[in-house]
């Protein structure tokens, strides 16, 4: 029998759980961040549904992985004025982007506009067939001409690439037509009696260091704690979102969450913890190989290395996620059951 | 034949649509997610949250989480056929396509304070969350 130091030992497994709380904690948040709506700013092709395919979902995944995007494989994420990848159209050109950068087939009157030495062609208003109400521009770069198709297969269907085609005299290309006319509220503002916008919409917000338009709940979505209160350790992940119209500072996460009378429920924090049960098994399970394999059996290696020298450990410790709510009790009854000498 | 989280949602609208005093309390009838304008109060809504799977040995069992809501004029007609509804779903025996139900309890209130209507009126909100398992053979 190993000679064990039971405080250590003690320690030893809190910080275990703790840990595995913390990670169990972080599993539901990437879920429901995965399942918090995010706003649809952006026109469709006609005959197209506004909401998102599990194809538009895929393809964004990757390209953002590709060009290194914060929150890869995250829902969608649209950028003001240049996202923190922006790059040179050559060096994007160079990096194997734009391949399908190809006139659309359906194109009508060119726009031409020059700028220092680079002259940016326009599809004019209204001339693009198959399309409502679009204005559908495409951009001569030097990797090619570039139409609005191919800014979403490059950077994903809801992601502004504002910087990312850029002339020689920084004239950036104004990308809010490819927004609806909704999506320009949200991201410009009101229209205000002189025809201008107000500026920013109540979709803006900071994330990440960079203005954002949409994502404001995802963004909300947040780990508390975990925290110890003497042998329990809990955590939260709270959702909050606050419409920065709103003067009551209303919390519009539960609306989302649970619905309301004008609006269906698009719940995200409880599919993402049903969805993580069997994960936060397995990670807080040190039998398993997963992030959280060992955190027993290191603890009650540190306890004898404090207590003995030189022996066998004669048991192995597993964890077990039994409920928030039952953890406590059953688990150390369960501890004190299998290890009586333990004395817990 | 198999059946998804489809079949459990029709099993809960016709376990509702069975129970006569929750069917006689709601005038407006059941809903999934969300009701038209001019349907009239109380009605309720259903909304399935998360049904995920897990693989046993030979058969599949679905964890269904199902809010199911009342919405009425004024707290206390809410507040009633919420109570109907707890009544006809807590501990239940539902009949799903395809699958046997394990458990049908619920779990959770849901909080949900009075929100005012197109026309002003307020609206009083109240439900609870219902964890519905259910087991099929493979």
């Amino acid at each position: 029998m190993a000679s064990i130091n039971a405080d250590d030992l003690t320690l030893g497994i809190l910080d275990a759980i703790e840990e595995g709380v913390r990670l169990g904690l972080e599993e539901i948040q990437m879920r429901a961040q995965k399942h918090a709506p995010v706003r649809d700013i952006f026109k469709h092709p006609r005959g197209r549904s506004r909401k998102q395919t599990s194809a538009d979902v895929s393809s964004m995944s990757s390209s953002r992985s590709r060009v290194g995007s914060i929150g890869t494989g995250g829902p969608r994420r649209a950028y003001i004025g240049g996202a923190p990848h922006v790059m040179s159209a050559r060096k994007a050109q160079q990096q194997g982007f734009f391949t399908t950068g190809t006139l659309p087939s359906r194109t009508g009157r060119r726009v031409e506009e020059t700028t220092g030495s680079r002259t940016l062609h326009y599809v004019g208003k209204g001339v693009i067939r198959g399309r409502a109400n679009s204005l559908a521009p495409v951009v001569s770069s030097p990797a090619g001409l570039i139409g609005s198709e191919s800014f979403r297969h490059w950077a994903g269907p809801n992601v502004l690439e504002i910087g990312a085609i850029r002339s020689k005299g920084n004239k950036r290309f104004d990308l809010s037509s490819l927004l609806s006319a909704r999506g320009r509220y949200e991201a410009f503002g009101a229209v205000k009696k002189n025809g201008a916008r107000a500026g920013k919409g109540r979709a803006v917000h900071m994330s990440h260091g960079q203005e954002t338009i949409g994502g404001r709940l995802r963004d909300g979505i947040t780990i508390v704690g975990p925290f110890r209160n003497g042998p329990e350790i809990y955590g939260f992940v709270k959702a909050v979102a606050v419409d920065p119209d709103s003067k009551k500072q209303h919390n519009y996460a539960t609306d989302q969450e649970f619905g309301t009378r004008h609006h269906k429920a698009q719940p995200f924090l409880r599919p993402g913890l049903l969805e993580s049960a069997n994960t936060i098994t397995r990670v807080t399970d040190p039998s398993r190989d997963s992030r959280g394999r060992g955190l027993m059996q290191k603890a009650l290696e540190s306890a004898v290395r404090s207590g003995g020298s030189g022996v066998d450990v004669p048991f192995v410790l597993t964890a077990t996620y039994v409920g928030p709510k039952s953890l406590s009790k059953d688990f150390w009854a369960a501890l004190g059951k299998a290890h009586p000498k333990l004395g817990f | 034949m198999a059946t998804t989280s489809t079949a459990i949602k029709r099993g809960v609208v016709r376990h509702a649509r069975s129970d006569a005093p929750l069917k006689a309390a709601i005038v407006g009838g059941i809903h999934e997610g969300f009701a038209p304008e001019k349907v009239r109060y109380p009605f309720m809504v259903y909304n399935l949250v998360a049904a995920p799977y897990a693989g046993l040995w030979g058969s599949r069992l679905i964890v269904a989480l199902v809010d199911m809501m009342v919405f009425a004029e004024n707290g206390v007609d809410a507040s009633n056929v919420d109570q109907l509804i707890l009544n006809a779903f807590d501990e239940a025996q539902l009949s799903v396509d395809g699958q046997t139900t394990l458990i049908c309890r619920r779990v959770a209130d849901i909080p949900g304070g009075p929100d005012t209507d197109s026309e002003g009126k307020k609206i009083y909100q109240i439900g609870g969350s219902y964890e519905i398992w259910t087991d099929q053979s493979l």
